[in-house]
Order: structure tokens, then C-alpha cells, then sequence
């Protein structure tokens, strides 16, 4: 079967700077992969040779079998869906209306006959359905941030990024987030989500790609990538790491 | 909200037509608009000099006030979509001073030798040159600050001030007296052949300007994430400019420095009916006619027996309101961002 994502030795420069040096990953549908590492690695670099967006110096990017730079604009816009860091909206757009905008790409096709149904659904999954009325530029960091998560679970693509989508959030919220990129992830998707928190990317990715330096350090399950064998060197810490007493899964703490 | 302005607007261009020198009653002019299209009323005018001075001299300055403020209004509302800025605006970032300077280069040089299409011509270049280099200026990062905008603006319009002084000292009398009314702006003097060449225009670019309106949308996401959305970014920019080039100059050409129609008309509809552009462009356009109408009527009857340019009238509002805005818009963010 053909991966939903086929990166293969992706190279990005930016001047003499190498922000991703011969990135080799493959993420499948029905598939949730998060990339962790430490800032300045080259997480939201790799996300952004992936999406599309950035200019590869080197290597190959495949969504569903096809090279990216052979997708037309639209297509791609109704393959994959990309939550940024930074969200904001300029003018005072409500919520709904942003949320509405992730429909656009199916503008003029059948499954725009469902798109206030899909608008509602994702505005319930983000939990900011009691902000639809409120203008975007007046919510904080966390709403923002999940109507933005919103916007794009509206955009049904088989194919979801996420950049950092839980950093402005508080616990409870981090955990809905992460249970609905595993809920997308069940439902066939193939979901790519930039995390800093490998405790949270243990317990609900099913793969981890460890960034270094521009370069993939490792890529494996939970188990076998959270190891302080592999961590240390990566972040310059030294780490514990223990095993959740409900699920077994590996809980990273630094040794203090 | 679109049906109160089209009322208002239909009032405005009967009372627009009605008042001047010679008083004709609103009657006489719907009846001399209706003889003129080959269908005869009582309500005609009884004497030919009325019909005339309607058809020759207050129906093509009224038709022109209409195109004018529409064109400006949706040429604001357009380079605030694609600067994702409230504060963009042809007057105040210089492309009507830039397009007046085309248009005065062209009849000092006498290039355009009376013809209206040349002059056109020369302050459509003026204003896409001045378009691109504001373009060029204030964007960095792919966003805009308000400070490099409004520095950018400073820049151009002292730069097209000094041109057009320039043109003004080596130019003769008569090319002065040109140069001055664009400076003015004013609606005085309008003919058909010129309303027919503002009206193409104005009726491109707007045409243009609103089939893009679903895609200002998604701009105001930013441009990754509209560009995430399907939306060619670059392309969108670069058509969007040439039709702000192409509503301003059309206006500036015949009508002058009219300034800040564009930044208080979209202001206000954005106001009433939120911020969705394709609504927001087509409210402007009338919104803009509605402005530019009862300035004119306002630019002829404030004082007695003499015409105010109509350029001063809404700088002389707009200048304020522009403040006003700043003011917002800074506490607002918190600063100058």
C-alpha cells in the first residue's frame, strides 16, 4: 500500500544553514507520527518540506504516490490540511466564519452540500462551539488555538499537520487535542503532529521521529525510541524514563 | 443594507442633478433622463436649454461622481484585503498622488496633447509603478507593518509632491492650470467621453475585485495558511494590485486627488456588515457612490456662487477620521504593530 506521506532524503537550506539534512520517513494512513526534538532542530522546517510549502534543496516528498510539485493548489488543498504555529486573523472575522473558511477548498463540488454540517461537527470536536459567535481577534492564546485546530479538522483531508497545535494549552485541552489526532488517525487519516512534550506524544502517537540537528536521530515506536540511550545526547539532559502504571507506556522525566 | 444604499444613492444622484446654477425640479430631471433614453413623459422638460444642460453638463459630472467614489471605495478595500491591514489606503500610501503625477508628466510633455486616453495612460503607469514600489517597500516577512506602510506613503507622496512642483515650474500656464485642478480634485467639466472610459475601468476592476472576494477571505488567515488552502498567493497579490492601479488611475486621471474614500467607505461597511469581502466589496462600491454623489453636491452648494474642490471636501473629513482609525488601531494592539 502506498504511503500517505513518502519523504525521502529531504534536504532544506536556507542560506548556508541545513534546517533538514536527508529527512527519510514514511507515514501511513490510519497513522499518527510525531515529530519531537529540540527547538531549533528543524521540527516545523521538516512539517513545512512536507506540506508543500518550503523548497526542497535535495530529495523527494510523495503525497498518496505522487510527487508534491505534481499536485495543482486545490488538490492539495482537499489531500492535506496544515495547522500553523502562529494563527491570527486580521479584520473581525467570527469564529464561524473562520471555521467556515477550511471548507473553502471544496468550494463548488458535491461535498460542499455538507458544509455546514462539517462546520458544526468540527466546531463540537475543537470544543468551540459556545465561541462560534465570538470574533476571532477577542479570544486568548488557547481558543485561538484550538478554532484554528477547528478550521482545520473542516477541511476533511486525509492527510492532517500539525504544528505544535498544544502549546498555548492547558492539560485538559492538550489531552482532547491529542485524542483527536488519534481519533483522525482511527478513522483512516494519516496524521503528522510537531509536540515538545515526549510524554504526550508517547501516550498517543504510534511512531516518533526524534529530530537532531536537522538530521533524524530516531524513528520507531514509543518504546523504542523514549530511551535515555537515545535522549541524552539529543537534548544535553539527562532523562529518566519510567512507565506509566495504567498503560505501560514510557513517561519521560528529567533527573533532577 | 444594500437596498437602503441604492435608495440613497438613486436620492442622491436625482437631488445631485437638480441643484446647481440653474434649479431644475427632480421631476424635470427623471423626465429629461427618461427623453434621453427615447421615452417621453410629462414630466419632460418644457424648455430644450433645461434637457441640454442636464445632458451635457450635470448627467456626465453625475455619472462620474457615481464611477469615481466606487472605484476608490473598492480600490481601498482591496489593498486592505491584500495588506491584511485596516489602514491601507491609495490616498495615504501615495498610488493617487503617483497616478496624478503620471497624468501631469503626460500633459506637461505634451504627450497626451488634450487626448483622454493618453493622460489615462500616463496615470495608470503612475499609479502601478507607485503600486509595486509600496508593494516592494512595506512587506516584510510576508506581512506588513503599519509604521513601514505609512513611512512608505510619506516617502511617495513627498516624492510625487516635488514632481509635480517640478512639472508646475517648467510647465506653461496652461498646463499649471491642469496640473492644479488634479491636485484639487474636482468633477468639474466632466464629458461622456471620459465617463465612458472611467466606467470600462471601474467596471473591470470591480468585476475582477469581487470574483476574488472568497480568496481575500482566506488572506486574512495569512498567507501560509491561506496558501495551505489552495490559494495562489503570489498571483492573487500581483492581480489585485493591478486592479487597484486600474480603479485609481481611472479615477485620478479625470477627477484628481480625491483622497481617503477608499479607507473611511470600507471602514464603515466593514462596521455593518462585518468583515466577509465579497458583501463588503459590492457595499463599498455603493457606499463609494453614495460618498462621492452628496460630496459633490455638497462641494457645489457649501459656498455661494463658487465651487469647492471636491478633493478638499474629503480630505477635510477624512484626514480626522484617518486619525481616529490610527488611534484604534494602536490601543488596540497594544502598540504599533
Amino acid at each position: 500500500m502506498t504511503a500517505a506521506i513518502h519523504a525521502r532524503e529531504v534536504t532544506v537550506r536556507v542560506g548556508d544553514a541545513v534546517l533538514a539534512d536527508r529527512v527519510t520517513l514514511d507515514v501511513r494512513h490510519g497513522e499518527l507520527l510525531a515529530l519531537v526534538g529540540p527547538n531549533g532542530a528543524g521540527k516545523s522546517t521538516l512539517l513545512s518540506a512536507l506540506s508543500g510549502e518550503r523548497e526542497l534543496a535535495g530529495g523527494l516528498v510523495e503525497l498518496d504516490g505522487r510527487p508534491l510539485s505534481a499536485w495543482q493548489p486545490g488538490a492539495l488543498a482537499r489531500e492535506r490540511a496544515v495547522l500553523t504555529q502562529d494563527n491570527q486573523v486580521a479584520f473581525s472575522f467570527t469564529v464561524r466564519e473562520v471555521v467556515a473558511m477550511g471548507r473553502s477548498p471544496w468550494r463548488a463540488r458535491p461535498e460542499a452540500d455538507e458544509d455546514d454540517a462539517v462546520i458544526a461537527e468540527s466546531l463540537a470536536r475543537a470544543d468551540v462551539s459556545h465561541l462560534a459567535d465570538r470574533v476571532f481577534a477577542s479570544l486568548s492564546g488557547g481558543e485561538r488555538a484550538r478554532v484554528s485546530l477547528a478550521r482545520v479538522l473542516a477541511q476533511r483531508t486525509p492527510v492532517v499537520m500539525l504544528d505544535e497545535p498544544t502549546a498555548a494549552l492547558d492539560i485538559r485541552h492538550q489531552e482532547e487535542v491529542f485524542a483527536l489526532a488519534r481519533s483522525l488517525a482511527k478513522s483512516g487519516s494519516a496524521v503528522v503532529v510537531v509536540v515538545h512534550d515526549l510524554s504526550l506524544a508517547a501516550a498517543y502517537a504510534d511512531r516518533i521521529a526524534v529530530l537532531d540537528r536537522a538530521r533524524l536521530a530516531g524513528l520507531g515506536s514509543p518504546r523504542e525510541v523514549l530511551v535515555p540511550e537515545l535522549l541524552e545526547p539529543v537534548y544535553g539532559l539527562d532523562v529518566r524514563v519510567i512507565e506509566d502504571p495504567d498503560t505501560g507506556l514510557p513517561v519521560v522525566l528529567p533527573r533532577r | 443594507m444594500g437596498l437602503v444604499l441604492v435608495v440613497v444613492l438613486v436620492f442622491g444622484v436625482l437631488l445631485s442633478a437638480a441643484v446647481g446654477q440653474l434649479a431644475i425640479a427632480p421631476t424635470e430631471v427623471v423626465g429629461a433622463a427618461l427623453e434621453g433614453m427615447g421615452i417621453r413623459t410629462s414630466w419632460a422638460p418644457a424648455a430644450d436649454v433645461t434637457t441640454q444642460a442636464l445632458w451635457q453638463i450635470r448627467f456626465p459630472r453625475v455619472a462620474m461622481s457615481v464611477l469615481v467614489g466606487a472605484a476608490l471605495a473598492v480600490a481601498g478595500a482591496v489593498m486592505q484585503a491584500i495588506f491584511g491591514n485596516p489602514l491601507a489606503e491609495p490616498g495615504v500610501v501615495g498610488v493617487s498622488s503617483g497616478a496624478a503625477l503620471g497624468a501631469a508628466l503626460a500633459i506637461v510633455t505634451g504627450a497626451a496633447l488634450g487626448s483622454v486616453a493618453s493622460v489615462a495612460a500616463f496615470a495608470f503607469a503612475g499609479g502601478v509603478g507607485v503600486t509595486l514600489l509600496v508593494y516592494a517597500m512595506a512587506r516584510a516577512n510576508g506581512r506588513t507593518e503599519v509604521v513601514t506602510l505609512l513611512l512608505t506613503g510619506i516617502a511617495v507622496n513627498a516624492f510625487a509632491g516635488a514632481g509635480l512642483a517640478l512639472l508646475l515650474f517648467i510647465g506653461d500656464s496652461a498646463a499649471r492650470e491642469q496640473i492644479v485642478f488634479w491636485q484639487l480634485g474636482s468633477l468639474n467639466g466632466t464629458r461622456w467621453p471620459e465617463v465612458a472610459v472611467v466606467a470600462a475601468l471601474a467596471a473591470i476592476g470591480i468585476a475582477v475585485a469581487v470574483a476574488l472576494a472568497p480568496r481575500y477571505d482566506l488572506l486574512a488567515l495569512g498567507e501560509r495558511t491561506a496558501a495551505h488552502l489552495g490559494v495562489r498567493v503570489e498571483r492573487l497579490r500581483i492581480v489585485s494590485i493591478l486592479v487597484v492601479a486600474v480603479l485609481t488611475g481611472a479615477a485620478v486621471a479625470y477627477a484628481g486627488i480625491i483622497a481617503f474614500v477608499g479607507l473611511v467607505v470600507p471602514h464603515v461597511m466593514r462596521l455593518v456588515l462585518g468583515p466577509a469581502h465579497r458583501a463588503l466589496l459590492l457595499a463599498s462600491a455603493l457606499g463609494g457612490a453614495v460618498l462621492l454623489t452628496y460630496a459633490d453636491v455638497a462641494a457645489r452648494t457649501l459656498v455661494g456662487g463658487a465651487e469647492l474642490p471636491i478633493g478638499l471636501l474629503t480630505s477635510l473629513v477624512g484626514g480626522p477620521f484617518f486619525f481616529w482609525l490610527l488611534r484604534r488601531q494602536r490601543s488596540r494592539s497594544g502598540g504599533w504593530a
